[in-house]
């Protein structure tokens, strides 16, 4: 069984295709294209018309304008980025996909995430499987040090290992490794000076996909034996930057780690990096954000504005990655409330005229996705799935009124036994929705109301995180979130009874059906092939088409632009962090 | 006959001061209260907000983990023991420690009041500049200056937001024209959008109240015997109306270090300035309780301290009041 190989695949690069200038459709058709010929596992990938019977676009693509060729690249330069949101530490404790953008301009991984669910070498050289499945050996690279000079070898790993996982250390825990591997960590153990054994419990055939995610950065033993006060403003990892300063409320200075040579596989360089400094400044404000990028005075903005994709993809390089796992979509309440009913939730689906939605509210920065269980960009995504429950009034209006919701009060509201039909949207303003987002749930209420449905949106305030009483069971219909990772491992995520030992936390439904779980513990050990797209398939269905657990919106999409002096940048196939190490300025 | 008045003059004197911060204090202390009242009663479990923001959210703790957060931060004594030792460390300068950034909430402070203070103080300075700038132009004449359109202008800066003009300010000047930086830059030429953004609308109110003071001053018996007396119209209207003016103006200025201060919260956002303003929305919107409390209590404090402040320049400005 055992299974020895170094990957050294190379990741696609769809940047440096000469598209000449093409629009955003026509890019659209090409990743359509490309996913046809390749995705062996749509089932259907031509029926139906208009958006919803295509596969959502997904691959990491260059939209807009071409960056003229700008011949060698040069070292040097300050990179100004105007980026969204300040973490409150920047020590790859908190976990937000925001915020790992960040970390992994510092932190490095075992493993570097390459497209289709493949890992290539970063800090291990090579590594085994063995033991059924149950033991990865990782050979690490030697020399190579953390920018305060400690040195990286085994000991160093097993280090963040034992304090990712122990939950009373609350200064180095690491709650979004607990999710992808605590149910099945056993332990790791140094066996050489630079082999680390990492024995599980049972297989899991996501591991190393775990692994190759922001949130495994590996940082120095000394980093973690400080306490979280000075963790937060000082990470110390073996990436191609260092953190030089952190001015509150302003802006992060990164510059170049001169001796960096623990470079991923898929770099596409080789030496240090060519910027010589990064001020990444945090720039809420939409209209600031984008008005600092098309003065010049940026020369990378993150998340553009729905009001701006129209000119960012006419006159600037526009980069945009689908992430994987779990995309933007709503929970629907199926344990409670009147969408306890299987046909009512069927009815939302049908109504729901996404389509329209999407390309309303995101102006085509985002593409529409009915299948709210599992994300284009994941291998095993099923097609199918995303074509169920194409828009149709008449069928919602003749489920509805199956399900006994026959009457119409005055408003035009459905009722049954003089009760209204009526839906709770609940949503985390300006951390899962921002103003964009919002037009969407309008747009929805609207649709529902067509059919009868009434929609009232309740945003709760971003203080009270998931522990708004809002969110709590009984208390909401809809409820909007994502869960951004990299392929069917979000599924374990999200809808498994169990998760690091506790309830699961992720899953705002109550939902947990014995069929799912099962098929997600066979899938977890299930290698990559025709088995396991056929289980992530049956999950899919399941999830969507038969229980209409949830309702999808669109894929995650992570948006770049780049100025005319950037050159050299792409987006790694993790969740779509710009890879800067590659990247530099013209004159 | 003359020899105790002074001294007398000046107990009162003290003891007017006295009976001024003694109430300034109260006002602390009332804040301070709320501060911790809002702490302890709104949020559900403070430990669970705590361990959620540092492990990414996504994790239920256990009953021990839960129970050594208590400990540490001190939830697990009585509401009394807990206030007794807020409000005593806060007479100690300790405004306790942030939930997630796990430093003390006054070095917090420290680090980003600079900015703020001068917006405040520059902007404040600017909207007096203009104020009194048209009042000697235009008050009591029939010009430019005092036409319907230039009071309508005064009006309409009083009114609209601040954030909108933040907003319009920038697109113009700097996203357009160059003139100024969007981000950064030079400290100076930076400070001057957001500093005209703050001051217009209080340069408005400003106008308002010493236009009118202005105005009617100038009707006084004693503008007649100075202009009898020779000194001429700029002298009158800059030493002796002004003066006179410039009352009300000082009143509504303890409102105005309050308003400027708040209202920075809004223009550094728009303008993307370091400043006490991003850190209180962004410990209000995400829970960061002593960090939102402690920034709130310094904005209490501003208020009080400028009211103080302008009760005293009232003195100076308006001899009758030193009888």
């Amino acid at each position: 069984m055992d299974q020895g190989f170094t990957q050294q695949d190379r990741p696609q690069r769809l940047a440096a295709k000469p598209l000449k200038a093409l629009g955003l459709l026509s890019a659209l058709l090409l990743a359509v294209l490309v996913l046809a010929g390749c995705a062996s596992s749509s089932a259907s990938s031509s029926s139906g018309g208009g958006f919803q019977g295509v596969t959502p676009a997904t691959a990491d693509q260059s939209l807009g304008a071409q960056q003229p060729s700008a011949g060698k690249p040069k070292p040097g330069g300050t990179l100004n980025v105007a980026w969204v949101q300040e973490p409150e530490c920047i020590d790859a404790q908190q976990d937000w996909v925001q915020n790992g953008y960040l970390y992994s301009q510092y932190y490095e991984q075992l493993v570097s995430a390459a497209p289709n669910n493949k890992v290539v070498p970063w800090l291990a050289n090579s590594w085994k499987v063995s033991n059924g499945g149950k033991t990865y050996t990782f050979q690490l690279k030697k020399n190579v040090k953390f920018t305060d000079g400690t040195p990286f070898n085994a000991q160093a790993v097993v280090t963040n290992f034992k304090d990712w996982l122990n939950p009373k250390n609350t200064a180095d825990y690491n709650g979004y490794v607990a999710v992808y591997i605590a149910d099945v960590f056993k332990s790791a153990v140094a066996t050489g000076p630079y082999t680390v054994q990492v024995n599980l419990t049972k297989p899991d055939v996501f591991f190393l996909d775990g692994l190759s995610q922001y949130a495994f950065g590996i940082a120095s033993p000394k980093q973690l034996s400080q306490p979280a006060g000075v963790q937060c403003d000082h990470p110390v990892g073996t990436g191609a930057f260092k953190v030089d300063k952190w001015n509150h409320g302003q802006d992060i200075v990164l510059s170049r780690n001169k001796n960096w040579n623990s470079a991923p596989a898929n770099e596409r360089h080789k030496g240090p990096a060519y910027l010589n400094k990064i001020d990444w400044r945090f720039v809420s404000d939409n209209n600031t954000r984008w008005g600092a990028f098309t003065s010049g005075q940026s020369q990378l903005l993150y998340d553009i504005p729905a009001v701006d994709w129209k000119q960012a993809t006419s006159r600037y390089q526009v980069l945009r990655h689908t992430t994987g796992a779990n995309p933007l979509r709503f929970f629907v309440a199926a344990k409670w409330g009147p969408l306890k009913d299987v046909r009512v939730r069927q009815a939302v689906q049908y109504a729901f005229n996404d389509n329209l939605a999407v390309q309303t509210a995101y102006r085509g920065e985002r593409i529409p996705n009915k299948n709210g269980s599992l994300s284009p960009s994941s291998p095993g995504y099923d097609n199918a799935v995303n074509n169920y429950y194409n828009y149709d009034p008449a069928k919602a209006e003749k489920l509805l009124s199956a399900a006994g919701w026959s009457h119409r009060n005055a408003q035009g509201y459905r009722t049954k036994n003089g009760k209204v039909l009526s839906l709770r949207l609940v949503y985390s303003a300006d951390v899962v929705a921002d103003s964009d987002d919002l037009l969407l749930f309008q747009i929805l209420q609207q649709e529902l109301q067509k059919v009868g449905i009434k929609v009232t949106l309740i945003p709760t305030p971003p203080s009270q995180g998931w522990a708004a009483p809002q969110d709590q069971p009984g208390q909401w219909d809809l409820n909007i979130g994502y869960w951004v990772g990299r392929s069917a491992e979000g599924f374990h995520t999200l809808w498994s009874p169990k998760l690091a030992g506790q309830p699961n936390p992720n899953n705002l439904t109550g939902y947990f059906d014995p069929v799912v779980t099962k098929l997600i513990n066979e899938l977890d050990q299930t290698p990559a092939g025709p088995k396991q797209t056929e289980l992530a398939h049956k999950i899919q269905v399941q999830l969507v088409e038969k229980d209409a657990v949830v309702l999808g919106v669109s894929g995650m999409q992570v948006t770049l632009a780049a100025g005319p002096k950037l050159h050299g940048l792409w987006q790694s196939p993790d969740v779509g962090e710009p890879v800067l190490s590659d990247a530099w300025l013209s004159k | 006959m003359a020899a105790p008045a002074p001294r007398r003059r000046g107990v009162r004197a003290t003891r007017w001061l006295l009976i001024r911060v003694a109430s300034g204090v109260g006002v602390l202390w009332a804040a301070a209260t709320i501060a911790f009242l809002l702490q302890t009663l709104t949020q559900q479990s403070r430990a669970r907000l705590i361990y959620d923001q540092r492990v990414g959210n996504n994790s239920i703790p256990s009953k021990g983990v839960t129970a050594a957060i208590n400990h540490q931060y001190g939830f697990d004594n009585s509401v009394l023991h807990q206030y007794v030792s807020y409000i005593g460390g806060l007479v100690h300068g300790n405004f306790g420690v942030s939930y997630f950034q796990h430093v003390s909430v006054w070095s917090l402070i420290i680090q980003q009041i600079g900015p703020t203070l001068i917006l405040t103080f520059s902007a404040l300075i600017l909207a007096w500049v203009i104020a009194v700038g048209l009042t000697l132009l235009g008050a009591g004449r029939h010009n430019i200056w005092s036409s319907a359109i230039a009071n309508f202008l005064q009006m309409l800066s009083a009114s609209v937001p601040s954030y909108w003009v933040g907003t319009i300010l920038l697109v113009i000047f700097a996203v357009n024209l160059h003139i100024f930086p969007v981000l950064g830059g030079n400290p100076l030429l930076a400070l001057v959008l957001p500093m005209i953004t703050m001051a217009l609308p209080v340069s408005g109110f400003l106008g308002q109240v010493i236009q009118d003071e202005f105005s009617s001053a100038l009707e006084q018996p004693f503008v007649t015997s100075s202009r009898s007396r020779g000194i001429t119209d700029f002298g009158v209207r800059t030493v002796h109306v002004l003066r006179h003016s410039v009352l009300p103006g000082l009143t509504l200025s303890g409102w105005a270090v309050g308003y400027l201060f708040s209202n920075a919260v809004l223009v550094e956002q728009v303008f993307d300035r370091a400043g006490i303003g991003g850190v209180l929305t962004k410990a209000a919107s995400e829970g960061d309780v002593p960090l939102a409390t402690g920034v709130v209590l310094l904005s209490a404090a501003a208020y009080v301290i400028a009211n103080i402040v302008v009760d005293i320049l009232y003195v100076f400005v308006d001899p009758r009041l030193r009888a």
